[in-house]
């Protein structure tokens, strides 16, 4: 059997959804409701990727900088034109999560209608056979890929856990009430916690396009791997949700593997349920506040 | 105004609107029979979701045949129904009660054309997908009609292209849907009745993009060709990539939901696949959508799409209005369709031929 490509596939998937669920974790934590529309801002990114470099004929390196820019442009503008407002008025959380659905149909149905629902695909790289590296084949994109989720992700966590913005957005995620009292601008942590876990959403997103390719859909998928990562991982603390997606890219992967093929979906949810009804906080989520 | 006033006009207004509605309602009914106007036609299939790229070809035939009769003599009104079973039985039910249609073109996706039959069945509206190819479609009922043939033809004739160029253990790649399991349960068995073996047999979701496990264990049964079944572009896609990037280096055939401009875009992972194909159009129909859509060529199913409309126009020229007339005209006609000769058997179904083609420098050409 091929543990080591098992094993890979695992890891490639799982880096994706660690970035989305990284970005997802980050902005529950901070607002305390399920922003379902970070998927889309994934797709924004993709687009955004696409255009810069078959449009505007960026170099690749440009254009995934525009790609990020523009991805952390449209969470921040979901967050000042949709969500402030509508939590400024005393929205309850189940109210900003149907907001969130709302702008992933908003977002979906908008790229259809300025790009078509055909698939864009970059092609940067030629695809030919990947290297052997240790009895996998993975392409040097691939490993780059992994590699460079890892680094993102440990800059992110050194920020959380070191940086002044860091600390205070942790001070906002444990209480955001006594955050304030102290003198912390809630609404501002908030914010920036859109802005970071948008610019997390465009570096997956520049990941997709070039291993894969941009639908319109992609939202969906991506939210839904995501959500059960940081839920699995345990959705209060940002290196459970990371975990956590590594977790579910490498099971489902497994999983297909012992089992027929067409199971890969429901054991991801299998899991969620079981870690739902088992363990409601996730690997290592805490019940209250959040942890670095 | 005092109470017993507010009351009082309250009650004029309801008896007003009541009475206007009944007259309105009346009136209506009083000028359907007649049947002057345009006859409605009705269409149902995916203008959004992962398969919008059909629906949109599909549409651009359906309004080439649309135009060919005098104005006004046929409206068609659509309904995006995104290949969702809900969405199709959702859509059927408006266009037979509130717009009254005669008849529907689609859907696409098998297993929202079978959700829909029933309902057209029991309301006796002709449906008639120009893209669903499941074997199960063929029992679906007196008024279920298709332009495209069944996957019990292009199965077995897939399993007999891979046999006939010398492969013997064949791998499959299929999605987990009506298409997919129907048109492999054919494949599987003709090719295994040829003396062929399938080594492999695995599953994914229509719109996975991640079939890398998938297609480890399709390389650890070592096939000398695979075949991939998918009507979702974007998949396929993938799915081309990923066999690629995992070294599968065997011949590569596919379903027609491979023969997608989608598929020759995405550069050369699709370099040398095969794909069987329900006929693209003849030469003229070819032309003339080219001539009418600036320059593009049909995309799939386009001459499908095309010829159920042209059944229909056909049947309501020949004077059929209601359902059973409509039904009655379709197993009469006989005519030389975009996609080749039409005539619908007793379970609706058409004939039809299949093109080989073969991916040569980022182009679908004619295999030989």
């Amino acid at each position: 059997m091929d543990v080591a490509q098992i094993i890979a596939n695992g890891l490639i998937a799982g880096s994706i959804y660690a970035l989305v669920a990284a970005g997802f974790s980050l902005i529950y934590n901070t607002n305390r409701f399920m922003h379902f529309a970070h998927g889309s801002i994934v797709t924004v990114g993709a687009y955004a990727l696409w255009c810069g470099f078959t449009k505007f004929n960026l170099p690749l390196f440009l254009a995934a900088i525009f790609a990020v820019a523009v991805a952390t442009l449209a969470g921040l503008a979901t967050y000042r034109v949709v969500y402030r407002p509508l939590v400024r008025r005393g929205a309850s959380s189940s109210i900003l999560l149907i907001a969130g659905l709302a702008l992933l149909f908003f977002f979906e149905n908008s790229i259809i209608l300025s790009f078509g629902s055909n698939v864009k695909s970059i092609n940067y790289f030629v695809t030919e056979k990947g290297v052997n590296l240790l009895g996998a084949a993975v392409t040097p994109l691939q490993i780059s890929i992994v590699l460079l989720s890892v680094l993102f992700l440990i800059l992110f966590w050194v920020l959380m856990r070191y940086s002044k913005i860091g600390i205070t957005i942790r001070a906002v995620a444990d209480h955001s009430e006594l955050a304030r009292i102290s003198g912390i601008n809630t609404e501002r942590v908030q914010e920036l916690s859109f802005i970071l876990g948008s610019a997390l959403a465009g570096i997956a997103a520049v990941f997709i396009v070039l291993e894969q390719n941009a639908t319109p859909f992609m939202a969906t998928k991506l939210v839904i791997k995501g959500f059960s990562g940081a839920v699995i991982g345990g959705i209060t603390s940002l290196p459970g949700a990371i975990l956590g997606s590594y977790f579910v890219g490498l099971m489902e992967n497994f999983g297909a593997w012992f089992l027929p093929s067409g199971y890969k979906d429901a054991i991801v949810f299998g899991l969620l349920i079981i870690f739902l009804v088992i363990r409601p906080i996730g690997i290592l989520g805490v019940t209250k506040g959040v942890r670095e | 105004m005092n109470n017993t006033t507010k009351y009082l006009i309250g009650v004029i207004v309801v008896v007003v609107l009541a009475w206007s509605a009944f007259t309105i309602y009346q009136q209506q009914r009083v000028e359907e029979p007649v049947a002057t106007g345009p006859v409605k036609i009705g269409w149902i299939g995916p203008l959004s979701g992962a398969a919008a790229s059909y629906g949109e070809s599909i549409k651009r035939g359906v309004e080439m045949a649309a135009k060919e009769v005098n104005a006004g003599t046929v409206e068609l009104i659509y309904e995006d129904t995104k290949c969702e079973g809900a969405d199709a039985v959702n859509a059927v039910t408006k266009l037979i009660s509130v717009d009254h249609v005669s008849a529907i073109i689609g859907e696409v996706c098998s297993g929202a054309t079978l959700a829909a039959a029933p309902i057209a069945n029991q309301d006796e509206t002709v449906l008639i997908s120009p893209a669903s190819t499941s074997p199960k479609l063929s029992e679906a009922g007196r008024y279920i009609f298709r332009t495209v043939p069944s996957d019990t033809l292009q199965g077995s004739y897939g399993a007999e292209l891979v046999y006939n160029k010398g492969f013997r253990k064949l791998a499959v790649l299929y999605s987990n849907e009506e298409y997919g399991i129907g048109f492999n349960d054919v494949l599987s068995a003709k090719f295994k009745e040829l003396g062929g073996e399938v080594v492999a047999s695995e599953t994914f979701g229509r719109d996975d993009t991640d079939v890398r496990t998938q297609v480890t264990k399709v390389r650890d049964a070592n096939p000398d060709a695979v075949y991939l079944i998918v009507n979702n572009p974007e998949t396929a896609v993938a799915a081309l990539k990923q066999i690629k990037e995992l070294g599968v280096k065997v011949s590569l055939f596919g379903s027609e939901g491979l023969k997608s401009p989608d598929v020759t875009a995405a550069g050369n992972v699709s370099e040398g696949l095969i794909v069987s194909s329900v006929s693209s159009g003849t030469s003229g129909f070819i032309d003339r959508h080219r001539a009418e859509n600036n320059g593009a060529d049909p995309g799939p199913f386009a001459a499908q799409g095309y010829d159920a409309m042209r059944a229909v126009n056909l049947a309501i020229l020949g004077g059929a209005r209601t359902g059973k007339e409509i039904a009655d005209a379709l197993h009469k006609l006989s005519f030389e369709g975009a996609s080749g000769h039409i005539s619908f058997d007793e379970h609706g179904d058409v004939a039809g031929g299949y093109d080989v083609l073969v991916v040569k420098n980022g182009a679908f050409v004619p295999a030989k």
